[in-house]
């Protein structure tokens, strides 16, 4: 009996706990993407527009790791038995991957131009076998300088 | 071509259904699923160890580990004289009971007024209830009571059933998950709970028991009736689970089918 009162405990905990921090990276993950979106970032091969000459390129990346909580991992687990889309592993995923392109786009402050934007996911699992613990997301991608006037 | 970033309006990567009520649908579902097998499973365990073999019963027994009961019990040198009484009425009621396998009493020290059947034959009775029962008519219902579940096989049914919970689990889950460690706990592989049911037909042959064993049921209400008397709220641990309506009815139950002019019990089964 006591086992289920820790498991309803860790339940509510992780639930209400989670949320919290969770729309909390929300709000900051726009908040800066409204800041940032003018630089210009895609995942084309060449530099969109009329660039002018560069002055250098370099190699950036943004890395970031995001844990689920007890909660959205218990109801990953109950989904996985009838199928269908894992909603609460999407949050998940869609923060991780904002937070790397960002980290990425604020590595390097005064560039003109992002090129060839790469995102790789990958899974850190706990350990007990199959139970994904955690997601990592690197992004990457290319830097370029414009010639300063 | 020209560059012009927009954030989006709201988050199209994100589902919109709200967490709870998603988890709680699952939930649900989840557990109508598993009512249903276990039901449907469950008759499956009925009709199983109905056609079971005695051998098979013994084989299953002699594969529990049984080794931690002994810790409840008082040893048998301390318990002797106590349960001297005990000890007569179970010859009296065991060639009637025709088990397959030796029934062994033990004393509990406890001032609960209980008795357990333990799978493999052994019965345990507490102090508390050897004080409060002194007819034999009373100790030998306790006993034949304890004899029927034993006839019944009603641990069995109560062991199928959970391992079907816990293998179903694991099946779904795979191996040492959170869903599988949580039903783990709520199956109890050594003390079986009765249904009402498996309680109400022990207590029929109970009576059947000691009618072929002393020709009569005197004093087989006995226990109850100390049980009434006491009016002990905390009298409902373990395998009598005796809130007080349910004690009164079996003691009905008891006497109705006790009277000399009711038909013999094992007739009025049907």
């Amino acid at each position: 009996m006591i086992e289920l009162w820790v498991f309803l405990c860790l339940l509510v905990t992780g639930y209400v706990i989670g949320q919290f921090l969770e729309k909390r990276h929300f709000r900051s993950i726009e908040t800066r993407e409204r800041e940032l979106l003018n630089l210009v970032t895609t995942s084309s091969r060449n530099p969109v527009g009329e660039m002018g000459p560069i002055a250098r390129v370099e190699l950036v990346r943004g890395n970031c790791c995001i844990s689920v909580d007890y909660f959205k991992r218990i109801a990953a687990s109950l989904r996985k038995l009838f199928g269908g889309t894992i909603n609460s592993y999407e949050t998940l995923l869609d923060r991780a991957r904002r937070e790397a392109i960002l980290r990425l786009k604020e590595s390097c402050p005064g560039a003109t131009q992002i090129i060839n934007l790469r995102v790789d996911t990958s899974s850190i699992f706990q350990g007990q076998g199959r139970q994904t613990g955690s997601v990592e997301v690197l992004a990457t991608g290319t830097a370029i300088y414009a010639q300063p006037e | 071509m020209e560059y012009r970033p927009r954030q989006p309006e709201h988050n199209v990567n994100v589902s919109r259904r709200h967490p709870l009520k998603e988890f709680g649908q699952l939930l649900l579902g989840l557990f109508a699923a598993l009512a249903v097998i276990y039901f449907a499973l469950g008759l499956a365990v009925d009709a199983v160890v109905d056609r079971l073999s005695a051998e098979t019963e013994l084989a299953i027994y002699n594969s529990l580990n049984l080794d931690d009961l002994a810790e409840h019990f008082v040893s048998d040198k301390e318990a002797g004289e106590e349960l001297a009484q005990t000890k007569s009425a179970l010859q009296q009621l065991l060639p009637c009971a025709n088990l397959p396998y030796p029934i062994s009493p033990h004393l509990i020290d406890s001032p609960e007024l209980n008795a357990m059947a333990f799978a493999g034959g052994a019965v345990g009775i507490t102090s508390g209830l050897l004080e409060a029962v002194h007819s034999e008519g009373g100790l030998a219902f306790v006993l034949a009571h304890e004899l029927a579940h034993f006839r019944h096989r009603d641990h069995l049914r109560g062991l199928g059933r959970g391992i079907v919970l816990i293998t179903g689990a694991t099946l779904i889950s795979g191996g040492h998950s959170d869903l599988s460690s949580l039903l783990g706990p709520a199956v109890n592989l050594q003390m079986a709970q009765y249904s009402q049911a498996q309680e109400s037909e022990a207590d029929r042959e109970a009576l059947a028991l000691m009618h072929c064993a002393y020709g009569g049921t005197e004093g087989a209400g006995e226990l109850f009736e100390k049980m009434l008397d006491r009016k002990d709220p905390k009298n409902n641990l373990g395998h009598y689970f005796s809130s007080h309506p349910q004690t009164r009815k079996r003691l009905e139950a008891i006497k109705a089918w006790s009277h000399p002019k009711a038909k013999n019990p094992t007739e009025n089964r049907n």
